[in-house]
């Protein structure tokens, strides 16, 4: 199949930087959002006895929903209000485009970091489903917050740059649209409107702890797990690589036969749903970026002593990384193009040691010259309660 | 926190309704479209491609008041 290179290669989007008082008061008020989740995080208390679902409830009320609204979600409406006023009149100068995208990124990156925050305390304060569902949180949140307006700004920064004028109308159009179209809306309600629809809602937020507490921890055959996985990645497949025209190989295998699968139940299945879909799709993003390698095997093995060990090899490009353990520091990423954030392998590596005692590592494939990377993860078997 | 960036809140909208799994469904597509421009960003197709994800997601979006 032959592999379709785009005319203009990937660019690592340069890192949010801001300058003379601008910078100051990025400070400053990352600083201060800082100090307000810690003395949010310090005043919240587990009432005993409550259950649960009151818990998670007062934790996004009182936690987490007033960490974002005091703090990066005030620039976000600023932005937003900024570049709707300015597209109803004119067409901004490429260094302007670029400018919101990056204030958008740095929105996404101070959103991401106080979430972040807010996840290392869950667990203790909420046990691990809850952890896994800030960690849900900490990861999505940001994400979309930063697409849609970020990456249409880039573009059209890159076509008034360009001099492509019809490029830049089209992106111009869409913009507006996305921000709730032409006219004097109030900003307020542009905004609302956004994160109603990008799901940034206490319900939302609500749904993911109480999914993540139903569903973490529920067993699932390896159908249900490899079916719930090729889904996601297939989205990816789909949306993103098949248009470059590049094919893949994605095998998936386990030591368990059919038979043997209906008595013998995966556990913690949830997890492994999330750890393989994380993994798959990294791999997926950095093969696609760098146009090396077709093939990923992703292998489920259940042990005798009910541990699952999780394996996904590619024949990808590997990292540049000299030590591949560098991918799981936060902020450490090989798909940043693709809407990565570098926070994937942290929160992964986080969530299964910390609250399921589990491990993962990652090694470059060196034997037989073959290139690519591996990923190797054990997760212990549940403790019965 | 000081009482002027307190006045300056904003405000996370609530109860509304989580979404639905055709939104999410439509959201996941745009989360993936936007990828794919923010690594192409003079792509057509990709440019078309959030376009379409954009309208489906605004489409699903309708039936349900933004805000109260």
């Amino acid at each position: 199949m032959p592999t379709n290179i785009p005319h203009n290669e990937p660019q690592n989007p340069a890192p949010p930087e801001n300058s003379g008082s601008d910078a100051r008061h990025a400070a400053v008020s990352a600083e201060q959002e800082e100090t307000l989740t810690a003395s949010l995080l310090a005043t919240f208390v587990r009432i005993p006895d409550e259950p649960i679902e009151k818990s998670q409830k007062r934790f996004v009320d009182e936690v987490l929903l007033p960490s974002l609204e005091r703090g990066p979600l005030i620039d976000a409406r600023s932005v937003i209000t900024e570049i709707a006023e300015t597209l109803e009149h004119e067409l901004p100068t490429a260094v302007q485009a670029h400018s919101w995208y990056e204030r958008a990124s740095s929105i996404v990156l101070r959103t991401s970091r106080l979430l972040h925050t807010i996840q290392r305390s869950t667990g203790e304060l909420l046990g691990a489903p809850s952890a896994f569902a800030m960690a849900e949180i900490a990861h999505h949140c940001p994400k979309y917050l930063h697409m849609q307006v970020a990456p249409l700004c880039k573009s059209l920064a890159v076509a008034i740059e360009a001099g492509d004028h019809s490029m830049a109308e089209k992106n111009c159009e869409l913009i507006l649209a996305e921000l709730g179209g032409a006219g004097m809306m109030d900003a307020n309600k542009r905004y609302e409107n956004l994160l109603n629809r990008y799901s940034i809602t206490d319900a939302s937020m609500l749904e993911k702890f109480s999914e993540a507490e139903h569903g973490i921890t529920a067993p699932q055959s390896y159908a249900t797990i490899t079916g719930q996985v090729e889904r996601h990645f297939h989205e990816v497949i789909r949306d993103v690589i098949q248009v470059e025209h590049h094919q893949y190989q994605i095998d998936f295998s386990t030591n368990q036969s059919e038979e043997d699968q209906v008595g013998n139940i995966i556990p913690n299945g949830g997890l492994i749903v999330e750890a393989l879909s994380e993994l798959v799709t990294n791999a997926l993003k950095v093969m696609e970026k760098k146009k090396t390698g077709s093939k990923l095997l992703a292998t489920i093995i259940l042990k005798s002593d009910r541990s699952v060990q999780l394996m996904v090899r590619d024949d990808g490009p590997g990292t540049d990384k000299e030590d591949p353990e560098e991918l799981f520091d936060p902020r450490v990423t090989d798909t940043q193009e693709f809407g990565g954030t570098g926070m994937g392998l942290a929160y992964l590596r986080e969530n299964l040691g910390k609250y399921f005692g589990g491990t993962i590592r990652a090694t470059k494939n060196e034997e037989d010259d073959e290139p690519g990377m591996t990923f190797m993860c054990t997760i212990p078997a549940p403790k019965l309660k | 926190m000081n009482e002027a960036s307190l006045s300056r809140a904003v405000r996370i909208p609530r109860n509304a309704p989580p979404p639905s799994p055709e939104q999410k469904a439509a959201l996941t597509a745009v989360e993936i479209a936007s990828a794919g421009l923010n690594a192409y960003p003079r792509d057509p197709m990709k440019l078309a491609l959030l376009a379409t994800a954009q309208e489906r997601l605004r489409q699903l979006m309708q039936p349900r008041p933004p805000f109260q």
